[in-house]
C-alpha cells in the first residue's frame, strides 16, 4: 500500500497498483523504492484525490496505452467516452478542470483524455459567444484582433 | 537531462510543472518559471525533507511530454473561470480533439478570447482537417466561399505541417443551406483545395450535380487542376460522391472528373482505400499499385449500367477487400471475365444486379464473405424481404458453384428480419467462422429451431451420419436492441440464461467433438447492447 498526501494536508492509503496509473507516482517508486514515506502531491487537493482515485481504481486492470503513437493520425483517436466514465466526469466544471489538471500533474493520459474530451463534447457545435458563456470566459481581445474577426465575419453576413 | 540551478532558496527556475521542495516550503512552478509559494508544510524533520526533495527532484527529472509553451501563456486571464487556469498544452490538447469531433470549432474557438485565439493561430496542426460542408458553410458564409478556404488553407502552415485531410461534402452543403454554386465556383474550390494537393492525406469530394448553376467554364482550371493531381504522394484515402442528375451540359470539375484524373495520373503510392459512390468507368483504366480497400455503391437513379460498375472493379486487380453496394436499373450485359487474384474479402449486398455481376469475377483467394442486408430498402425501395432473401439465395449459389470458394473461412451475414440461410451455405465446408448478427431480439437469435443445421446430424448420400460445417470453431450471435421484456441493465443475465439453453442444445455436437466425431470443438458469443457472453464446452457461460 502507498500513503499519498494531498495539499490541504489530508493522507490517502491506496494499492499500489492504483496508484501507479500515475505514471509520475510510478517513476517516484521505482526511484525511491518500497518506503513508508507518504508522497507528498502538493498540487491536488484531497476531493480532488478521492476522484481521481476513484478513476483510478475502476481502471487499475485496463492495458496500458500504446507508446508510440502516430500523432500525426488524428484520425485514428476516438472521441468516444464509456458510459462509466460518462457518469464519473459528470460534475460540475470546477472539478471537471480540477480533475484535468490533476490528471495532467500526475500524468494519467486516459484519465486526461476523458476530461479533454468531455471540454472538446462541450465546445462542439457552438458559437463564440456560446463558448464564453458556457466558461465565463471575458472577450479580451485587442482592437487589432477584434478588426481581423471583424472581417472575418463580414464574409459570414450572407449567412 | 535538464540542469537545475537554485538561485535563491526561495526562488528556483525549473520545468513548468515540475515540484520544488526547499525547507520549509514547497513551490510549485508556474508557467513563466517563477516559483509560487503554497500554504504547505509537512515536514517536521529534516531527514524527511530531504527524502522527500529527493523525490521531488527524481520526479522531475523525469522526461515528460514535450512542453508547448506559447505565447498565449502570458495573457493575463480572468481567474474566476476555472477553465483559464489550463495550461496551453491542455488547452491544445482539448483543441486537436475539437478538430478531430468537429474540424469547423477551430474557427469558433479562434474567435473566443484572445488566448484562445494566439493558441488556435499558432498551431498549425489545428488547421489541418479543412472542411467545405453545411457546418463551414452556416459559420463562414456561403458567398464568400473561396476567401475563407484560402484563408483556412493559409492557417495549415508550409511544408513543416506535411499533412492535411481535405473534406469537400458541397452536396451536404447544398442540401441543408440551398446552397447553388455555380460551376465557375466549384471549379475554384477545388482548385484552391488542389493547391495543396501534395499535402493531401485523405480527400474528400461530394457533389450534387442538381444545384450547381451554369457559369463560365475556363477549361486552364481543369489543366491546372490536373497538374496539382499528379502530386498527391501523401494521398491514402480519397471518398468520391455524385449525386443528382445534370442540371445542364456540364464539363466542369465534377466528382467523376476527379475520379478520373486520380486513376489517370497514379501517382498516390500510399493511396489504400477508394470509396466511391455513383462513380464509374466508361473505358478501361488499371490501378496499378496494390489496394487495401475498394468501397463501390450505386444508386438505382444514377443511370450506371453494370458494364460501368465491372470496369471499376476490374481497375483494382490487386486489392484486398472488395465493398459493393446498391444496384442499377438499366438492363444487365454479359460482362468479359475477370480475376481478383488478391482479394481476400467481399462486402455485398445481396440483390441481383450485384449476384449477377459477380458471376463475371473470380476471386481465388476469397476467405471472406460478408453479406449486408441491413441497408438494401436505403438503395431499393422496390426490394421485399421475399426478394432479398431469394437475392441471398442466389449470391451463397452462385459462390458455392464454383469449388474455389468452398475454402471460405468466415462468413457474415448481417440480416434484418431475414432467415439464415443454411442450405445455401452447406457447400462452405472449411467454414471456420460464422457470425450473424440480425436486427432482432437475441431470444429469436438462439431459438433452438434456428440453429438446427449446426445442432442436428444429417445423413450423407452415402447413408453415413455426419455434422453440416466440420471446421466451424466459431458461432457469433449478435443481436440489436434489448431482449424482450427486459432492461438493459438485466441483458448481461438474460445473455448467460439463454447461453445456458444453448449449451443443452449443443451438447451432443459437443460431444461429438470430443468423442473423435471428426469435427471441431464449437465456441459460442452472444453479443447484444456492449454486452458478450462466452458459451464454452465444459466451462460456465462468462
Amino acid at each position: 500500500m502507498i500513503n499519498l498526501t494531498t495539499s490541504d494536508n489530508e493522507t490517502f492509503t491506496v494499492d499500489k497498483k492504483v496508484a501507479e496509473k500515475s505514471v509520475l507516482i510510478k517513476n517516484m517508486l521505482e526511484d525511491v523504492g518500497e518506503s513508508d514515506q507518504a508522497i507528498p502531491l502538493p498540487n491536488v487537493t484531497a476531493s480532488v484525490l478521492k476522484k481521481v482515485l476513484e478513476w483510478c481504481e475502476h481502471h487499475k486492470d485496463d492495458p496500458a496505452p500504446p507508446e508510440n503513437e502516430d500523432k500525426d493520425d488524428t484520425r485514428k483517436r476516438t472521441t468516444d467516452i464509456s458510459e462509466w466514465d460518462q457518469k464519473f466526469i459528470a460534475v460540475d466544471q470546477e472539478m471537471l478542470f480540477e480533475i484535468i489538471l490533476a490528471a495532467n500533474y500526475l500524468d494519467i493520459k486516459a484519465l486526461l483524455d476523458v476530461g479533454c474530451k468531455t471540454v472538446a463534447n462541450m465546445i462542439k457545435g457552438k458559437t463564440p459567444e456560446e463558448i464564453r458563456k458556457l466558461f465565463n470566459i471575458v472577450n479580451d481581445f485587442t482592437p487589432e484582433e477584434e478588426a481581423q474577426i471583424k472581417k472575418e465575419n463580414e464574409w459570414a453576413e450572407d449567412r | 537531462m535538464p540542469t537545475i540551478v537554485i538561485q535563491n532558496p526561495l526562488v528556483m527556475r525549473y520545468r513548468r510543472g515540475a515540484t520544488c521542495i526547499t525547507d520549509s516550503n514547497c513551490f510549485t512552478m508556474r508557467e513563466n518559471g517563477m516559483a509560487r509559494a503554497l500554504p504547505f508544510t509537512l515536514y517536521a524533520s529534516l531527514f524527511s525533507t530531504a527524502t522527500t526533495m529527493l523525490r521531488a527532484l527524481f520526479s522531475a527529472l523525469l522526461p515528460r511530454r514535450p512542453s508547448t509553451m506559447t505565447s498565449a501563456d502570458n495573457v493575463p486571464q480572468d481567474k474566476e473561470s476555472p477553465i483559464k487556469r489550463l495550461d496551453a498544452d491542455v488547452l491544445l490538447h482539448i483543441f486537436s480533439l475539437c478538430r478531430d469531433i468537429d474540424p469547423v470549432s477551430v474557427w469558433a474557438i479562434s474567435r473566443t478570447c484572445s488566448r484562445w485565439r494566439q493558441v488556435s493561430l499558432e498551431f498549425a496542426s489545428l488547421w489541418t482537417h479543412i472542411v467545405v460542408d453545411s457546418s463551414s458553410i452556416g459559420l463562414l458564409g456561403k458567398s464568400h466561399c473561396l476567401h475563407w478556404l484560402d484563408l483556412w488553407i493559409g492557417r495549415t502552415g508550409g511544408r513543416d505541417i506535411p499533412r492535411v485531410d481535405v473534406t469537400l461534402d458541397l452536396a451536404d452543403a447544398q442540401r441543408k443551406h440551398g446552397w447553388a454554386p455555380t460551376c465557375t465556383e466549384v471549379d475554384d474550390i477545388l482548385l484552391a483545395a488542389g493547391s495543396v494537393a501534395f499535402r493531401w492525406r485523405s480527400f474528400t469530394y461530394t457533389l450534387d450535380r442538381s444545384f450547381v448553376r451554369a457559369g463560365p467554364i475556363h477549361s486552364w482550371k481543369s489543366l491546372v487542376f490536373g497538374t496539382c493531381m499528379a502530386r498527391t504522394a501523401q494521398l491514402e484515402k480519397v471518398r468520391v460522391a455524385e449525386h443528382g442528375k445534370r442540371a445542364f451540359r456540364d464539363s466542369y470539375l465534377l466528382p467523376q472528373v476527379f475520379y478520373l484524373f486520380l486513376l489517370c495520373n497514379q501517382s498516390s503510392p500510399r493511396l489504400r482505400s477508394v470509396s466511391l459512390f455513383n462513380i464509374a468507368l466508361q473505358v478501361e483504366r488499371t490501378w496499378t499499385a496494390e489496394m487495401d480497400d475498394v468501397y463501390c455503391t450505386i444508386s438505382p437513379d444514377a443511370n450506371i449500367g453494370p458494364e460501368r460498375v465491372h470496369l471499376v472493379i476490374a481497375a483494382y486487380p490487386l486489392m484486398r477487400r472488395l465493398h459493393l453496394a446498391g444496384s442499377s436499373l438499366l438492363p444487365t450485359i454479359a460482362t468479359p471475365s475477370i480475376t481478383l487474384g488478391r482479394l481476400e474479402a467481399l462486402t455485398i449486398e445481396p440483390n441481383t444486379f450485384l449476384a449477377q455481376l459477380l458471376s463475371s469475377v473470380d476471386m481465388p483467394c476469397l476467405s471472406r464473405l460478408t453479406l449486408d442486408a441491413r441497408n438494401i430498402s436505403k438503395h431499393d425501395q422496390t426490394l421485399s424481404s421475399w426478394t432479398t432473401q431469394q437475392c441471398l439465395a442466389d449470391i451463397l449459389t452462385e459462390l458455392a458453384l464454383r469449388s474455389s470458394y468452398w475454402q471460405l473461412k468466415l462468413i457474415v451475414l448481417k440480416l434484418t428480419d431475414d432467415a439464415v440461410p443454411w442450405c445455401y451455405m452447406e457447400s462452405f465446408s472449411s467454414l471456420e467462422t460464422l457470425h450473424i448478427s440480425k436486427s432482432q431480439y437475441m431470444d429469436s437469435l438462439t431459438d433452438p429451431s434456428h440453429l438446427s443445421s449446426l445442432t442436428q446430424e444429417v445423413v450423407r448420400d452415402d447413408a453415413l451420419l455426419t455434422w453440416r460445417f466440420p471446421m466451424l470453431r466459431m458461432l457469433i450471435l449478435e443481436g440489436a436492441g434489448g431482449s424482450s421484456g427486459i432492461s438493459s441493465g438485466k441483458t448481461n443475465q438474460r445473455l448467460i440464461q439463454l447461453g445456458s439453453e444453448l449449451k443443452d442444445v449443443f451438447g451432443d455436437r459437443w460431444d461429438a467433438a470430443r468423442n473423435g466425431g471428426g469435427i471441431e470443438v464449437l465456441a459460442i458469443d452472444l453479443i447484444q447492447s456492449n454486452v458478450k457472453v462466452e458459451v464454452r464446452y465444459g466451462k460456465s457461460c462468462t
